[in-house]
């Protein structure tokens, strides 16, 4: 049963990647984003990560795919044709990533890991919300900041750019 | 969960990671960029939530939790500077973006 659902977000991911990969059309990334990370927030379910699952749907699926689409809208010229991009620095970038890749599963190949079994924890996020305020309170407090300056930035930076 | 099944998330984090470097390197539009950018990103979530499953305290799913936010505030900033890049100077692909201020 649970092979089938691996597969299936499998397919899922690797799909939305290759659509990334080989397509021109930026609208059409946008959404293979989507489903990519969609597969992704199931991989996250897979590994007993429900939170983490939920946050990926929300701020991921939810928020930054729209973003992108209005930066297409925004910052291309856009007259009913399709919005295409090319690329540059094919055979660097392939060497690159394939040795990236190469190296990473090498790594990952020699690497013994050890795991221990751990019994799944039935309320996780009212685990995981204790130590928020608990263990990790400091980078809570800064990610609460980072959020309040990220808004007024993006905020006053589309204000300039609106008033040209 | 066998060590078996942690070797093919990571493999698959692997894949994300040099799909995202692949991107970042190659496209010239900034917004495929940071699809790229993306892409990198969720591929060091998928490692930390997939050794977050062993440990009782589920450190790692708080630290990518943390990272998620921290990438939606990135993009956001990212396209707001774009935008400016773009009212500015017509100009949305990195190549041609060889100047910056107000020239």
């Amino acid at each position: 049963m649970i092979i089938t659902v691996q597969i299936f977000l499998l397919m899922m991911v690797l799909a939305g990647v290759g659509i990334i990969l080989f397509t021109r059309n930026i609208v059409h990334a946008a959404y293979a984003l989507c489903l990519t990370l969609l597969g992704i927030a199931g991989v996250y379910v897979l590994v007993m990560s429900e939170l983490l699952a939920v946050v990926q749907i929300m701020l991921y699926a939810g928020g930054v795919v729209i973003l992108l689409a209005f930066g297409v809208m925004m910052t291309n010229r856009l007259r009913g044709e399709k919005v295409l991009s090319g690329s540059n620095n094919k055979w660097i970038g392939r060497i690159i990533s394939v040795g990236v890749f190469a190296g990473l599963c090498y790594l990952i190949s020699i690497s013994p890991f050890q795991t221990t079994s751990v019994e799944k924890n039935e309320d996780q996020i009212a685990q995981i919300g204790v130590s928020f305020l608990t263990d990790h309170i400091v980078a809570f407090e800064l990610i609460a900041f980072v959020l309040l300056v990220a808004l007024v930035g993006a905020a006053y930076l589309a204000k300039n750019a609106a008033d040209e | 969960m066998s060590e078996q099944m942690l070797t093919y998330y990571l493999y698959l984090a692997a894949f994300l990671f040099a799909s995202g470097t692949y991107i970042v390197l190659t496209r010239r539009s900034a917004i495929f960029v940071l699809i790229g950018v993306e892409l990198m990103l969720n591929g060091a979530n998928v490692v930390l939530a997939s050794f977050s499953q062993f440990d009782p305290a589920m450190n790692g799913q708080i630290f990518a939790i943390f990272a998620v936010v921290l990438t939606v505030c990135e993009v956001s900033i990212a396209l707001a500077i774009l935008l400016n890049i773009y009212r500015k100077s017509r100009v949305s692909n990195l190549d041609e973006l060889n100047q910056i201020g107000n020239t």
